[in-house]
């Protein structure tokens, strides 16, 4: 074979080789989604349209078919256990988020703008989490002991002569229930909000302040804006967990208070599987519209 | 110890006339028992530029820090517009700062960066008309128009740095501080920004008072120049007077223009190890640790043997190597106990020489261009 006609091979099998491979290079990007799509499809798609298909099945009080029915639907926005439980939900999640943030921005202020120490930063987060070294069960029941009638904090009031005699709302009513949710979920917003406001430029405030903005000026146009993606991570946090919560109504307010997750236990407890689809769909739907709210405050995608 | 110099006449509305705008009184700044600023003094005048040259570390930011407003004194007053500031906060000072890092605001755009001040002052507020007509003068004033709907991080460095001065000078502070505005910059812009910043300020008759590490910044672009050696005033005179006499050895050394060479007064001669120069006429001849100053540019290169002219002080040294600039050729040398000794030629003034590494050759320099100092550097 000639120098020539050998050189020409080799190109010509280069010009296969690489239409080839950028064959398989087209094909490989999708095959990237494979594994990804493959378990959205299996764990979120599947129980969902699964989940949404059951709500509609006939629920008798031993048997459930799959005969497609609006009773249930009818049932959960016509009983008052069930649509109350809606409006609890929603009533103790907005109680808890104001809460959380009442209490843990100044917090995230204090640890992310005034301690300048790195050091100290990190011991103080770290203060924060120590509660999530045990599972939160135990974080759960621990607030027992605390808050009832002959409890620690009881003793504190009497000690102190706050009061003559033990309070009696604190334990086994919503109050305590949402102490507990207060406590449980503040880190989830002192951790994202003191993380942005660690990051911004100490000398961007000065700036501010140089140009003539006073206090209040500096936190609504430099602050907040700033600390936005931290706001409302936090605020999606705390959110999705506080409306799926069952475990801290059930322990604290002593089966007094009904969320829609506490309804799902006990349906799926009674094997009223078309029940508990309702109460999945409507805390599905609930949640997906609070995230999508949230989400239009800021784009989390475009900010970090 | 400052003397009011060129602009006095010239006074802002607040200042009371005749009064310098910017008085600091006997200022001390502790930080613990760190002292970082010990009795300064010094008065700035209404539409003067005014430099603050000194290595890191000499309190120069924490001077403007002050002036500004971020902190007050541990002892002594300022004074801006015949009004005591101490106490008073940043915000309602009417200083304006410029940061180093531009400290820009990055959620904002240009023209909102710029118009900030205007809109959210806690005094004089404008209304939003009246504040987007300024924005768009002061982004012809910088040369930045088109810019306004911009986010900060698609401009350049230099366009950041005409944005964070634009944004100070909108508000029409009564003093506008500069902390190093041209070190974030490299050498192209830094020089046209040199000649621009000098521009606006002439054009707005504003006071500028610039911050910098830089001896050629601060020598080019002041009116008064202060130096700054460990938290103390060393100088604060014109350009021309300090780089003619500093007034101490660090002065001379923050110039980067001077030979300092250490040694001892001794018997009326300035001795060191394995030279002696004569007193230069008019410095004190008391005997101890004294450093020696000659600039650069004072000093010629000879062969040895050729006959020292009258007047002049001499020492022979052993050539080690040049760095030739375009318009100057620095000679480098060292004396006989291995201290330095640099010759400077303007190449249009004089003829660059041939000079052999390792060779000895006679420098001379006239001996009434030369200071002796009472003083060691470390």
């Amino acid at each position: 074979m000639s120098k020539r006609g050998m050189v020409e091979t080799r190109a010509g099998s280069e010009k296969a080789r690489r239409r080839r491979s950028s064959l398989i290079g087209r094909m490989a990007r999708y095959w990237q989604l494979v594994p990804g799509s493959a378990w959205m499809i299996l764990f979120l798609i599947t129980p969902l349209l699964m989940m949404i298909y059951v709500s509609f099945w006939t629920q008798t009080s031993y048997d459930i078919k799959p005969v497609l029915t609006l009773d249930n639907w009818q049932a959960f926005f016509t009983q008052s256990v069930y649509y109350s439980a809606l409006w609890n939900t929603i009533r103790v999640w907005l109680i808890v988020l104001t809460a959380t943030f009442v209490i843990a921005v100044p917090v995230a202020i204090y640890i992310g703008l005034f301690v300048r120490s790195n050091t100290v930063q990190t011991v103080l987060l770290v203060l924060a989490i120590i509660p999530f070294w045990t599972s939160f069960l135990v974080r759960i029941v621990a607030w027992k002991p605390m808050l009832g009638q002959h409890g620690a904090l009881n003793i504190l009031l009497m000690k102190a002569h706050l009061v003559t005699e033990p309070l009696s709302f604190l334990l086994y009513t919503e109050v305590g229930m949402i102490i507990g949710m207060i406590q449980i979920y503040l880190v989830f917003v002192v951790g994202p909000v003191t993380f942005m406001l660690s990051r911004i430029d100490p000398s961007v405030i000065e700036a501010a302040r140089d140009l003539g903005a006073g206090t209040g000026r500096i936190f609504k146009d430099i602050l907040l804006p700033l600390s936005r993606p931290g706001l409302v991570t936090g605020a999606i946090f705390v959110s999705v967990l506080v409306l799926g919560e069952f475990a801290t109504p059930a322990s604290l307010s002593g089966r007094k208070v009904n969320l829609l997750g506490n309804v799902i236990v006990t349906q799926v407890g009674s094997l009223k599987w078309a029940f508990a689809s309702v109460a999945g769909v409507v805390l599905t739907v609930v949640i997906a519209l609070v995230i999508v709210g949230l989400l239009r405050i800021t784009d989390l995608r475009k900010e970090v | 110890m400052a003397t009011v110099a060129a602009g006095a006449a010239q006074v802002e509305p607040g200042g009371a006339p005749g009064q310098p705008l910017l008085q600091v009184r006997n200022v001390t700044q502790c930080y613990g028992d760190k002292v970082v600023l010990r009795n300064v003094d010094l008065d700035v005048c209404a539409g003067e530029y005014v430099t603050v040259l000194g290595p890191s570390g000499s309190g120069k930011s924490v001077l403007l820090r002050l002036i500004a407003g971020f902190e007050d004194p541990t002892e002594g007053e300022i004074d801006i517009g015949g009004r005591n500031m101490v106490g008073v906060p940043a915000h309602l000072r009417n200083v304006g700062l410029v940061f180093q890092n531009f400290a820009l605001f990055p959620h904002l755009k240009v023209g909102d960066n710029i118009a900030y001040g205007l809109r959210n002052r806690a005094y004089n507020r404008l209304s939003a008309g009246a504040a987007d007509r300024k924005v768009d003068e002061m982004l012809e004033l910088v040369g930045l128009e088109g810019l306004k709907d911009r986010r900060v991080n698609q401009i350049s460095g230099g366009q950041r740095q005409r944005v964070a001065l634009a944004r100070t000078l909108a508000t029409d502070p009564q003093i506008v501080l500069l902390d190093e505005p041209l070190g974030a910059l490299d050498a192209n812009l830094r020089a046209s920004m040199k000649v621009e910043l000098r521009k606006l300020q002439t054009r707005l008759g504003a006071t500028f008072v610039h911050v910098t590490g830089n001896e050629e910044e601060a020598l080019a672009m002041a009116d008064r120049i202060i130096v700054l050696e460990r938290g103390q005033i060393a100088q604060f005179d014109a350009p021309e007077k300090v780089f003619a006499r500093p007034k101490t050895a660090h002065v001379a050394f923050a110039l980067s223009r001077f030979n300092l060479v250490g040694g001892r007064v001794e018997g009326g001669a300035f001795v060191g190890d394995g030279f002696s120069f004569p007193m230069p006429p008019g410095e004190s001849a008391a005997a101890g640790p004294a450093t020696y100053c000659v600039g650069y540019d004072r000093v010629d290169v000879e062969e040895i043997g050729t006959p020292l002219p009258e007047g002049y002080s001499s020492i022979v040294c052993k050539h080690v190597s040049h760095e030739y600039s375009g318009a100057t050729v620095t000679y480098l040398f060292d004396l006989p106990d291995g201290q330095h000794f640099e010759a400077q030629y303007h190449l249009h003034h004089r003829k660059a020489k041939r000079l052999e590494g390792g060779t000895d050759y006679l420098l001379w320099w006239p001996a009434n261009k030369a200071f002796v100092y009472l003083e060691v550097m470390e």
